[in-house]
């Protein structure tokens, strides 16, 4: 399994943090291995999310094309765009149960304000995570968000 | 929502969220909140969750598989059609026959859609939906015959406006190349291929795309017929290899799901290309149900529900389930824009010193087969002049 120490998995969830708060979007990719998943999954309870509906399932080639609609002045719902503002704790690490890693679990809140309003996000981060010519990158982000089954309003930041 | 929802056929949803006897789904019709049930009798039945006590809600999750109804607050138990079963400590000086859940008065079904309505005189069902049921049948029957099931999850949204916006939203042709630029531009930015095919639908030599209104307030967006046979299936091609585990553009498709004649059933994941909006709270589309929950005046929300066929590939599923995610959703392609529109047609509506819009594109152009039938170029505003005639039919009937 992949060795990953707290103090270095902290640091890479921080730096993902503000790489999205800035929206520094390909920054943001970069963090991210080739053959990676990012989802948000509509059941909170779902552990895979193939056969799944999901509320966000993108593979690396998804994220970018979310970032390019997003950053291409026609995703309307980022026309102003929303600050975001999201912290995050109680991270664990264990070895990771499905593929290669380590798992790093952590709750986040996330504050996002547009247009004279302010939404508050919250829910659970799982990290998958592993090293690839000395660097340590993400495999897997799964978000799992309270109310992901729910009706919610337009979500085109990222996660 | 008494005009409209208190008085038509309201869709509440489709027969395989009701399998089996004991299942139910949470829903509404306007403002009443119901359980939609599959009876002892195999039949669909629709009742207020309303405790006919004190007034509690005697179910509270979404959906499950029940033998009956217990109100929490004193035990009163109901049965699944809504029948009192039975109320605790004696039944002395209670009108037992009219102590059961309230029932919708009429619940009927067409091709495995169940609407019910709480007007007792309300036309056949079929009859209310007669313009467009060869369109229903057509939305039923375009996956190879295979049966349909909708899926288990729904990607739900909400939106700061009007509840007629989403209907008009589903035939409203006008719109796409604009609200959903950033869409094409990631098809563009992808496959390289859609300007190209954009200068060709628009040659009228080849088939064009139309917009129909029809009787009830029914809407039709037909695209079916837009390009030639080999550009659309190119273009759906291209709409689906985009996918996360789509096939390659070059793989063999009856290899990989296993079944001859794959393609046909692969470029089905979209849908038949054809929208239906069925008043007062129904879309087809693609391959989703969505229904439409008016919340007050300025509040709505969207369920979009996507149809899965559980006897076909698991492959195939998955690719149905990653086309519906690309679109729908908080986080989709596709929703958050048109909802972006809604919330800013409502910002825009705040203005009391202008009191009409304009919603008469294609007015001198269109078809006239009847009163209550006209056929357009899909661009014009043919739809949602018919949708409006019927709302104002609805509203302006006498109580």
């Amino acid at each position: 399994m992949t060795e990953v120490s707290l103090a270095e998995a902290y640091e890479l969830l921080a730096r993902e943090a503000h790489l999205l708060d800035d929206r520094d979007y390909e920054g943001w990719l970069r963090l991210f291995t080739d053959d990676c998943l990012y989802w948000m999954p509509v059941d909170p309870l779902s552990e895979d999310g193939t056969m799944r509906l999901n509320v966000i399932y993108d593979d690396r080639a998804k994220m970018e094309d979310r970032i390019a609609r997003l950053t291409s002045g026609n995703a309307y719902t980022e026309e102003p765009i929303s600050l975001t503002a999201r912290t995050f704790s109680a991270l664990q690490l264990e070895p990771a149960t499905e593929g290669d890693g380590a798992c790093l679990r952590s709750n986040f809140q996330m504050v996002a304000y547009r247009s004279g309003e302010q939404s508050v996000f919250g829910g659970w981060y799982r990290h998958r995570l592993v090293r690839q010519d000395g660097s340590l990158l993400i495999a897997e982000k799964r978000v799992t968000l309270l109310g992901s089954d729910a009706p919610q309003p337009a979500m085109t930041f990222l996660f | 929502m008494e005009r409209i929802f208190m008085r038509t056929w309201v869709y509440v949803g489709h027969d395989s969220e009701i399998a089996q006897t004991g299942d139910y789904k949470m829903t509404s019709i306007g403002k009443e909140p119901v359980l939609l049930t599959r009876g002892e009798d195999g039949e669909p039945h629709v009742v207020i969750n309303r405790c006919s006590h004190r007034g509690a809600a005697v179910c509270l999750l979404p959906k499950g598989n029940v033998s009956g109804f217990r109100c929490q607050f004193h035990g009163w138990t109901f049965g699944l059609d809504g029948e009192l079963a039975a109320i605790p400590f004696g039944e002395e000086g209670y009108d037992r026959d009219a102590l059961s859940l309230t029932a919708a008065p009429r619940v009927e079904s067409y091709r495995g859609f169940i609407f019910a309505s709480f007007n007792p005189e309300v036309v056949a069902l079929t009859d209310h939906l007669r313009d467009v049921l060869p369109y229903i049948d057509s939305f039923v029957d375009w996956a190879g015959g295979y049966a349909l099931q909708v899926a288990p999850d729904a990607n739900e949204v909400v939106y700061d406006a009007n509840w007629k916006m989403q209907l008009e939203n589903n035939v409203d042709g006008y719109h796409l190349s604009f609200t959903h630029q950033s869409l094409f531009s990631v098809l563009q930015r992808r496959t390289g291929n859609q300007s190209r095919y954009l200068s060709k639908t628009s040659d009228e030599s080849m088939g064009v795309a139309t917009v129909e209104a029809f009787s009830n307030g029914h809407a039709v967006m037909d695209m079916r017929s837009l390009g030639n046979e080999e550009l659309r299936r190119a273009m759906k091609r291209d709409r689906l290899d985009i996918l996360p585990g789509a096939p390659a553009p070059d793989a063999d498709l009856d290899d990989y799901f296993g079944i001859e004649n794959a393609e046909d059933l692969y470029l089905a994941s979209l849908g038949p290309t054809m929208n239906v909006s069925i008043f007062p709270n129904l879309n087809l589309g693609s391959i989703n149900i969505c229904e439409v929950y008016p919340l007050a005046v300025n509040r709505t929300r969207v369920v979009l529900r996507p149809l899965l066929l559980p006897d076909a590939p698991d492959d195939i599923n998955r690719i149905r389930l990653r086309y519906h995610e690309i679109g729908s959703g908080a986080a989709g392609f596709v929703q958050p824009d048109d909802i972006e529109m809604f919330n800013r047609v409502n910002q825009g509506l705040t203005s009391e010193e202008v009191e009409w819009i304009e919603m008469t594109r294609g007015k001198d152009r269109e078809e006239v087969i009847s009163d209550t039938h006209q056929v357009s170029q899909i661009s014009d505003e043919t739809p949602q002049r018919g949708q409006y005639r019927w709302w104002r039919e609805l509203m302006s009937a006498a109580a």
